[in-house]
């Protein structure tokens, strides 16, 4: 087990990322988070990315992956909570947010998250 | 003249002439006389040469005097040789006090190094055009100067020195500066961020869009966003004058950082001459919600943050 904390909450799961993740650590917290998912079958997943200051673009690959993944699984993803330089860098370095739902704070992501699911308006208009 | 004078005494000693002891015959008198006057034609034309080049130099060396730059000229090892009024005025010293001195006097001792390669490039016959460089004044005040020296060759095309202009660009540098400072104001009076509502940003887009404002744009909105947590910014571009693919691409940046942060963006302020040069240049605005109005962009934002407007 990766050392980040998964609450589950109702049927979402969140998971607050505390620590700078190196990418063997990032690759590790992807198969528990999906595996996580599978044993509780959770409908959403929130990832809360407010700790960080650094997300490179391999971090950044995988996190849209994960999504990609989970969705497969039926399970939305948001990514909540990424900072200034962290999106300032990622922009520079061409990151492209086509497959990935953010939102501000947990909050908003848990919001987001039952619009979503229930097929409802979504963010992207 | 001179034949009159040559008839008067061949007539007077009876076709004889004795000058100095040596007798000689009218013939050759005359013919000596006629190379004596062809002598004095020839002086006077040299004299009127002369003169000419005098002139010539008078008014050359009137110009060099009355140049508002300084003109100095060296030897290929640099030392001072000529030193206008404007060299005087400039660097403060007068011509006595640097001739034969080196150029270096000139410089302060950290650009000594500056020398050598350029009077290697003079000495090359090359010319050495608008180069920017201090000088150090005889007060010790440092001046900035922009030269131009230039090799001086001799009648068969030998490099024999140089001439070096010097144009004092001090003022030119100082008001170079205030225009970057108050650029740097402009910049950073120039990118409002208004929060219109709760949680409702609105940035105003005005003036030149370069690569530089786009970059505090985008620096701007996202510390705004970070600090109040806006669910919606609306951008408004009606204050930008030119709309080309530079300024498209820069927004679309914008909006997709705003939306990573999870922001959802409005352009608003698109008119019909932007509309049409946008989709001319084949810019993808696709995925941006845009709208002509600040208005419609407004209610868009308001329906986006579950709030509707009430007529009273």
């Amino acid at each position: 087990m990766s050392e980040v904390a998964m609450l589950k909450m109702g049927n979402n799961l969140i998971v607050p990322i505390q620590v700078e993740l190196h990418d063997r650590a990032a690759v590790r917290l992807q198969e528990d988070i999906l595996k996580e998912i599978e044993n509780a079958a959770a409908k959403g997943l929130v990832i809360d990315v407010s700790a960080m200051s650094i997300v490179d673009s391999f971090l950044g690959r995988l996190l849209v992956e994960t999504a990609k993944m989970s969705r497969l699984m039926g399970t939305e993803t948001v990514l909540v909570g990424l900072r200034k330089e962290v999106v300032i860098t990622l922009i520079q370095l061409g990151f492209v947010i086509k497959d990935i739902h953010t939102a501000l704070n947990i909050e908003e992501g848990l919001e987001l998250l039952e619009r979503l699911k229930s097929g409802g308006p979504k963010e992207r208009l | 003249m001179f034949r009159n004078i040559v008839n008067h005494n061949a007539m007077k000693k009876g076709g004889r002439c004795r000058m100095k002891g040596v007798e000689k015959t009218k013939e050759q008198l005359i013919e000596e006389l006629n190379d004596c006057h062809r002598r004095v034609i020839e002086l006077e034309g040299a004299e009127t040469k002369y003169r000419q080049a005098e002139e010539q130099l008078r008014r050359l060396s009137a110009i060099v005097e009355s140049s508002d730059d300084a003109i100095i000229s060296e030897s290929l090892d640099g030392t001072i040789l000529s030193w206008n009024e404007a060299a005087k005025r400039i660097y403060g010293y007068t011509f006595e006090e640097v001739k034969g001195h080196p150029i270096s006097i000139l410089m302060p001792p950290d650009r000594f190094n500056e020398i050598q390669p350029i009077l290697a490039r003079i000495k090359s016959g090359e010319r050495v055009a608008n180069y920017e460089t201090v000088f150090m004044r005889k007060d010790g005040q440092q001046i900035h100067i922009s030269l131009t020296i230039s090799p001086i060759k001799d009648a068969e095309g030998r490099v024999m020195g140089a001439s070096a202009i010097g144009r004092d660009i001090t003022e030119r540098r100082k008001m170079e500066e205030m225009l970057r400072e108050q650029q740097r104001v402009f910049m950073e009076v120039s990118v409002p961020v208004v929060n219109i509502w709760k949680r409702i940003l609105l940035v105003p887009l005005i003036g030149i869009f370069d690569s530089k404002r786009a970059q505090l744009v985008m620096e701007t909105l996202l510390t705004a966003i970070e600090e109040t947590q806006a669910k919606v910014a609306i951008l408004d571009i009606s204050g930008i004058p030119v709309m080309d693919t530079f300024v498209a691409k820069h927004l679309l940046q914008t909006v997709s950082a705003a939306r990573l942060m999870g922001t959802e963006c409005i352009i608003t302020g698109i008119s019909s001459i932007i509309s049409r040069t946008i989709v001319k240049l084949g810019v993808d605005l696709a995925g941006v919600v845009t709208k002509t109005t600040l208005a419609e962009g407004l209610r868009l934002a308001f329906d986006l943050t579950n709030l509707q407007v009430v007529v009273k």
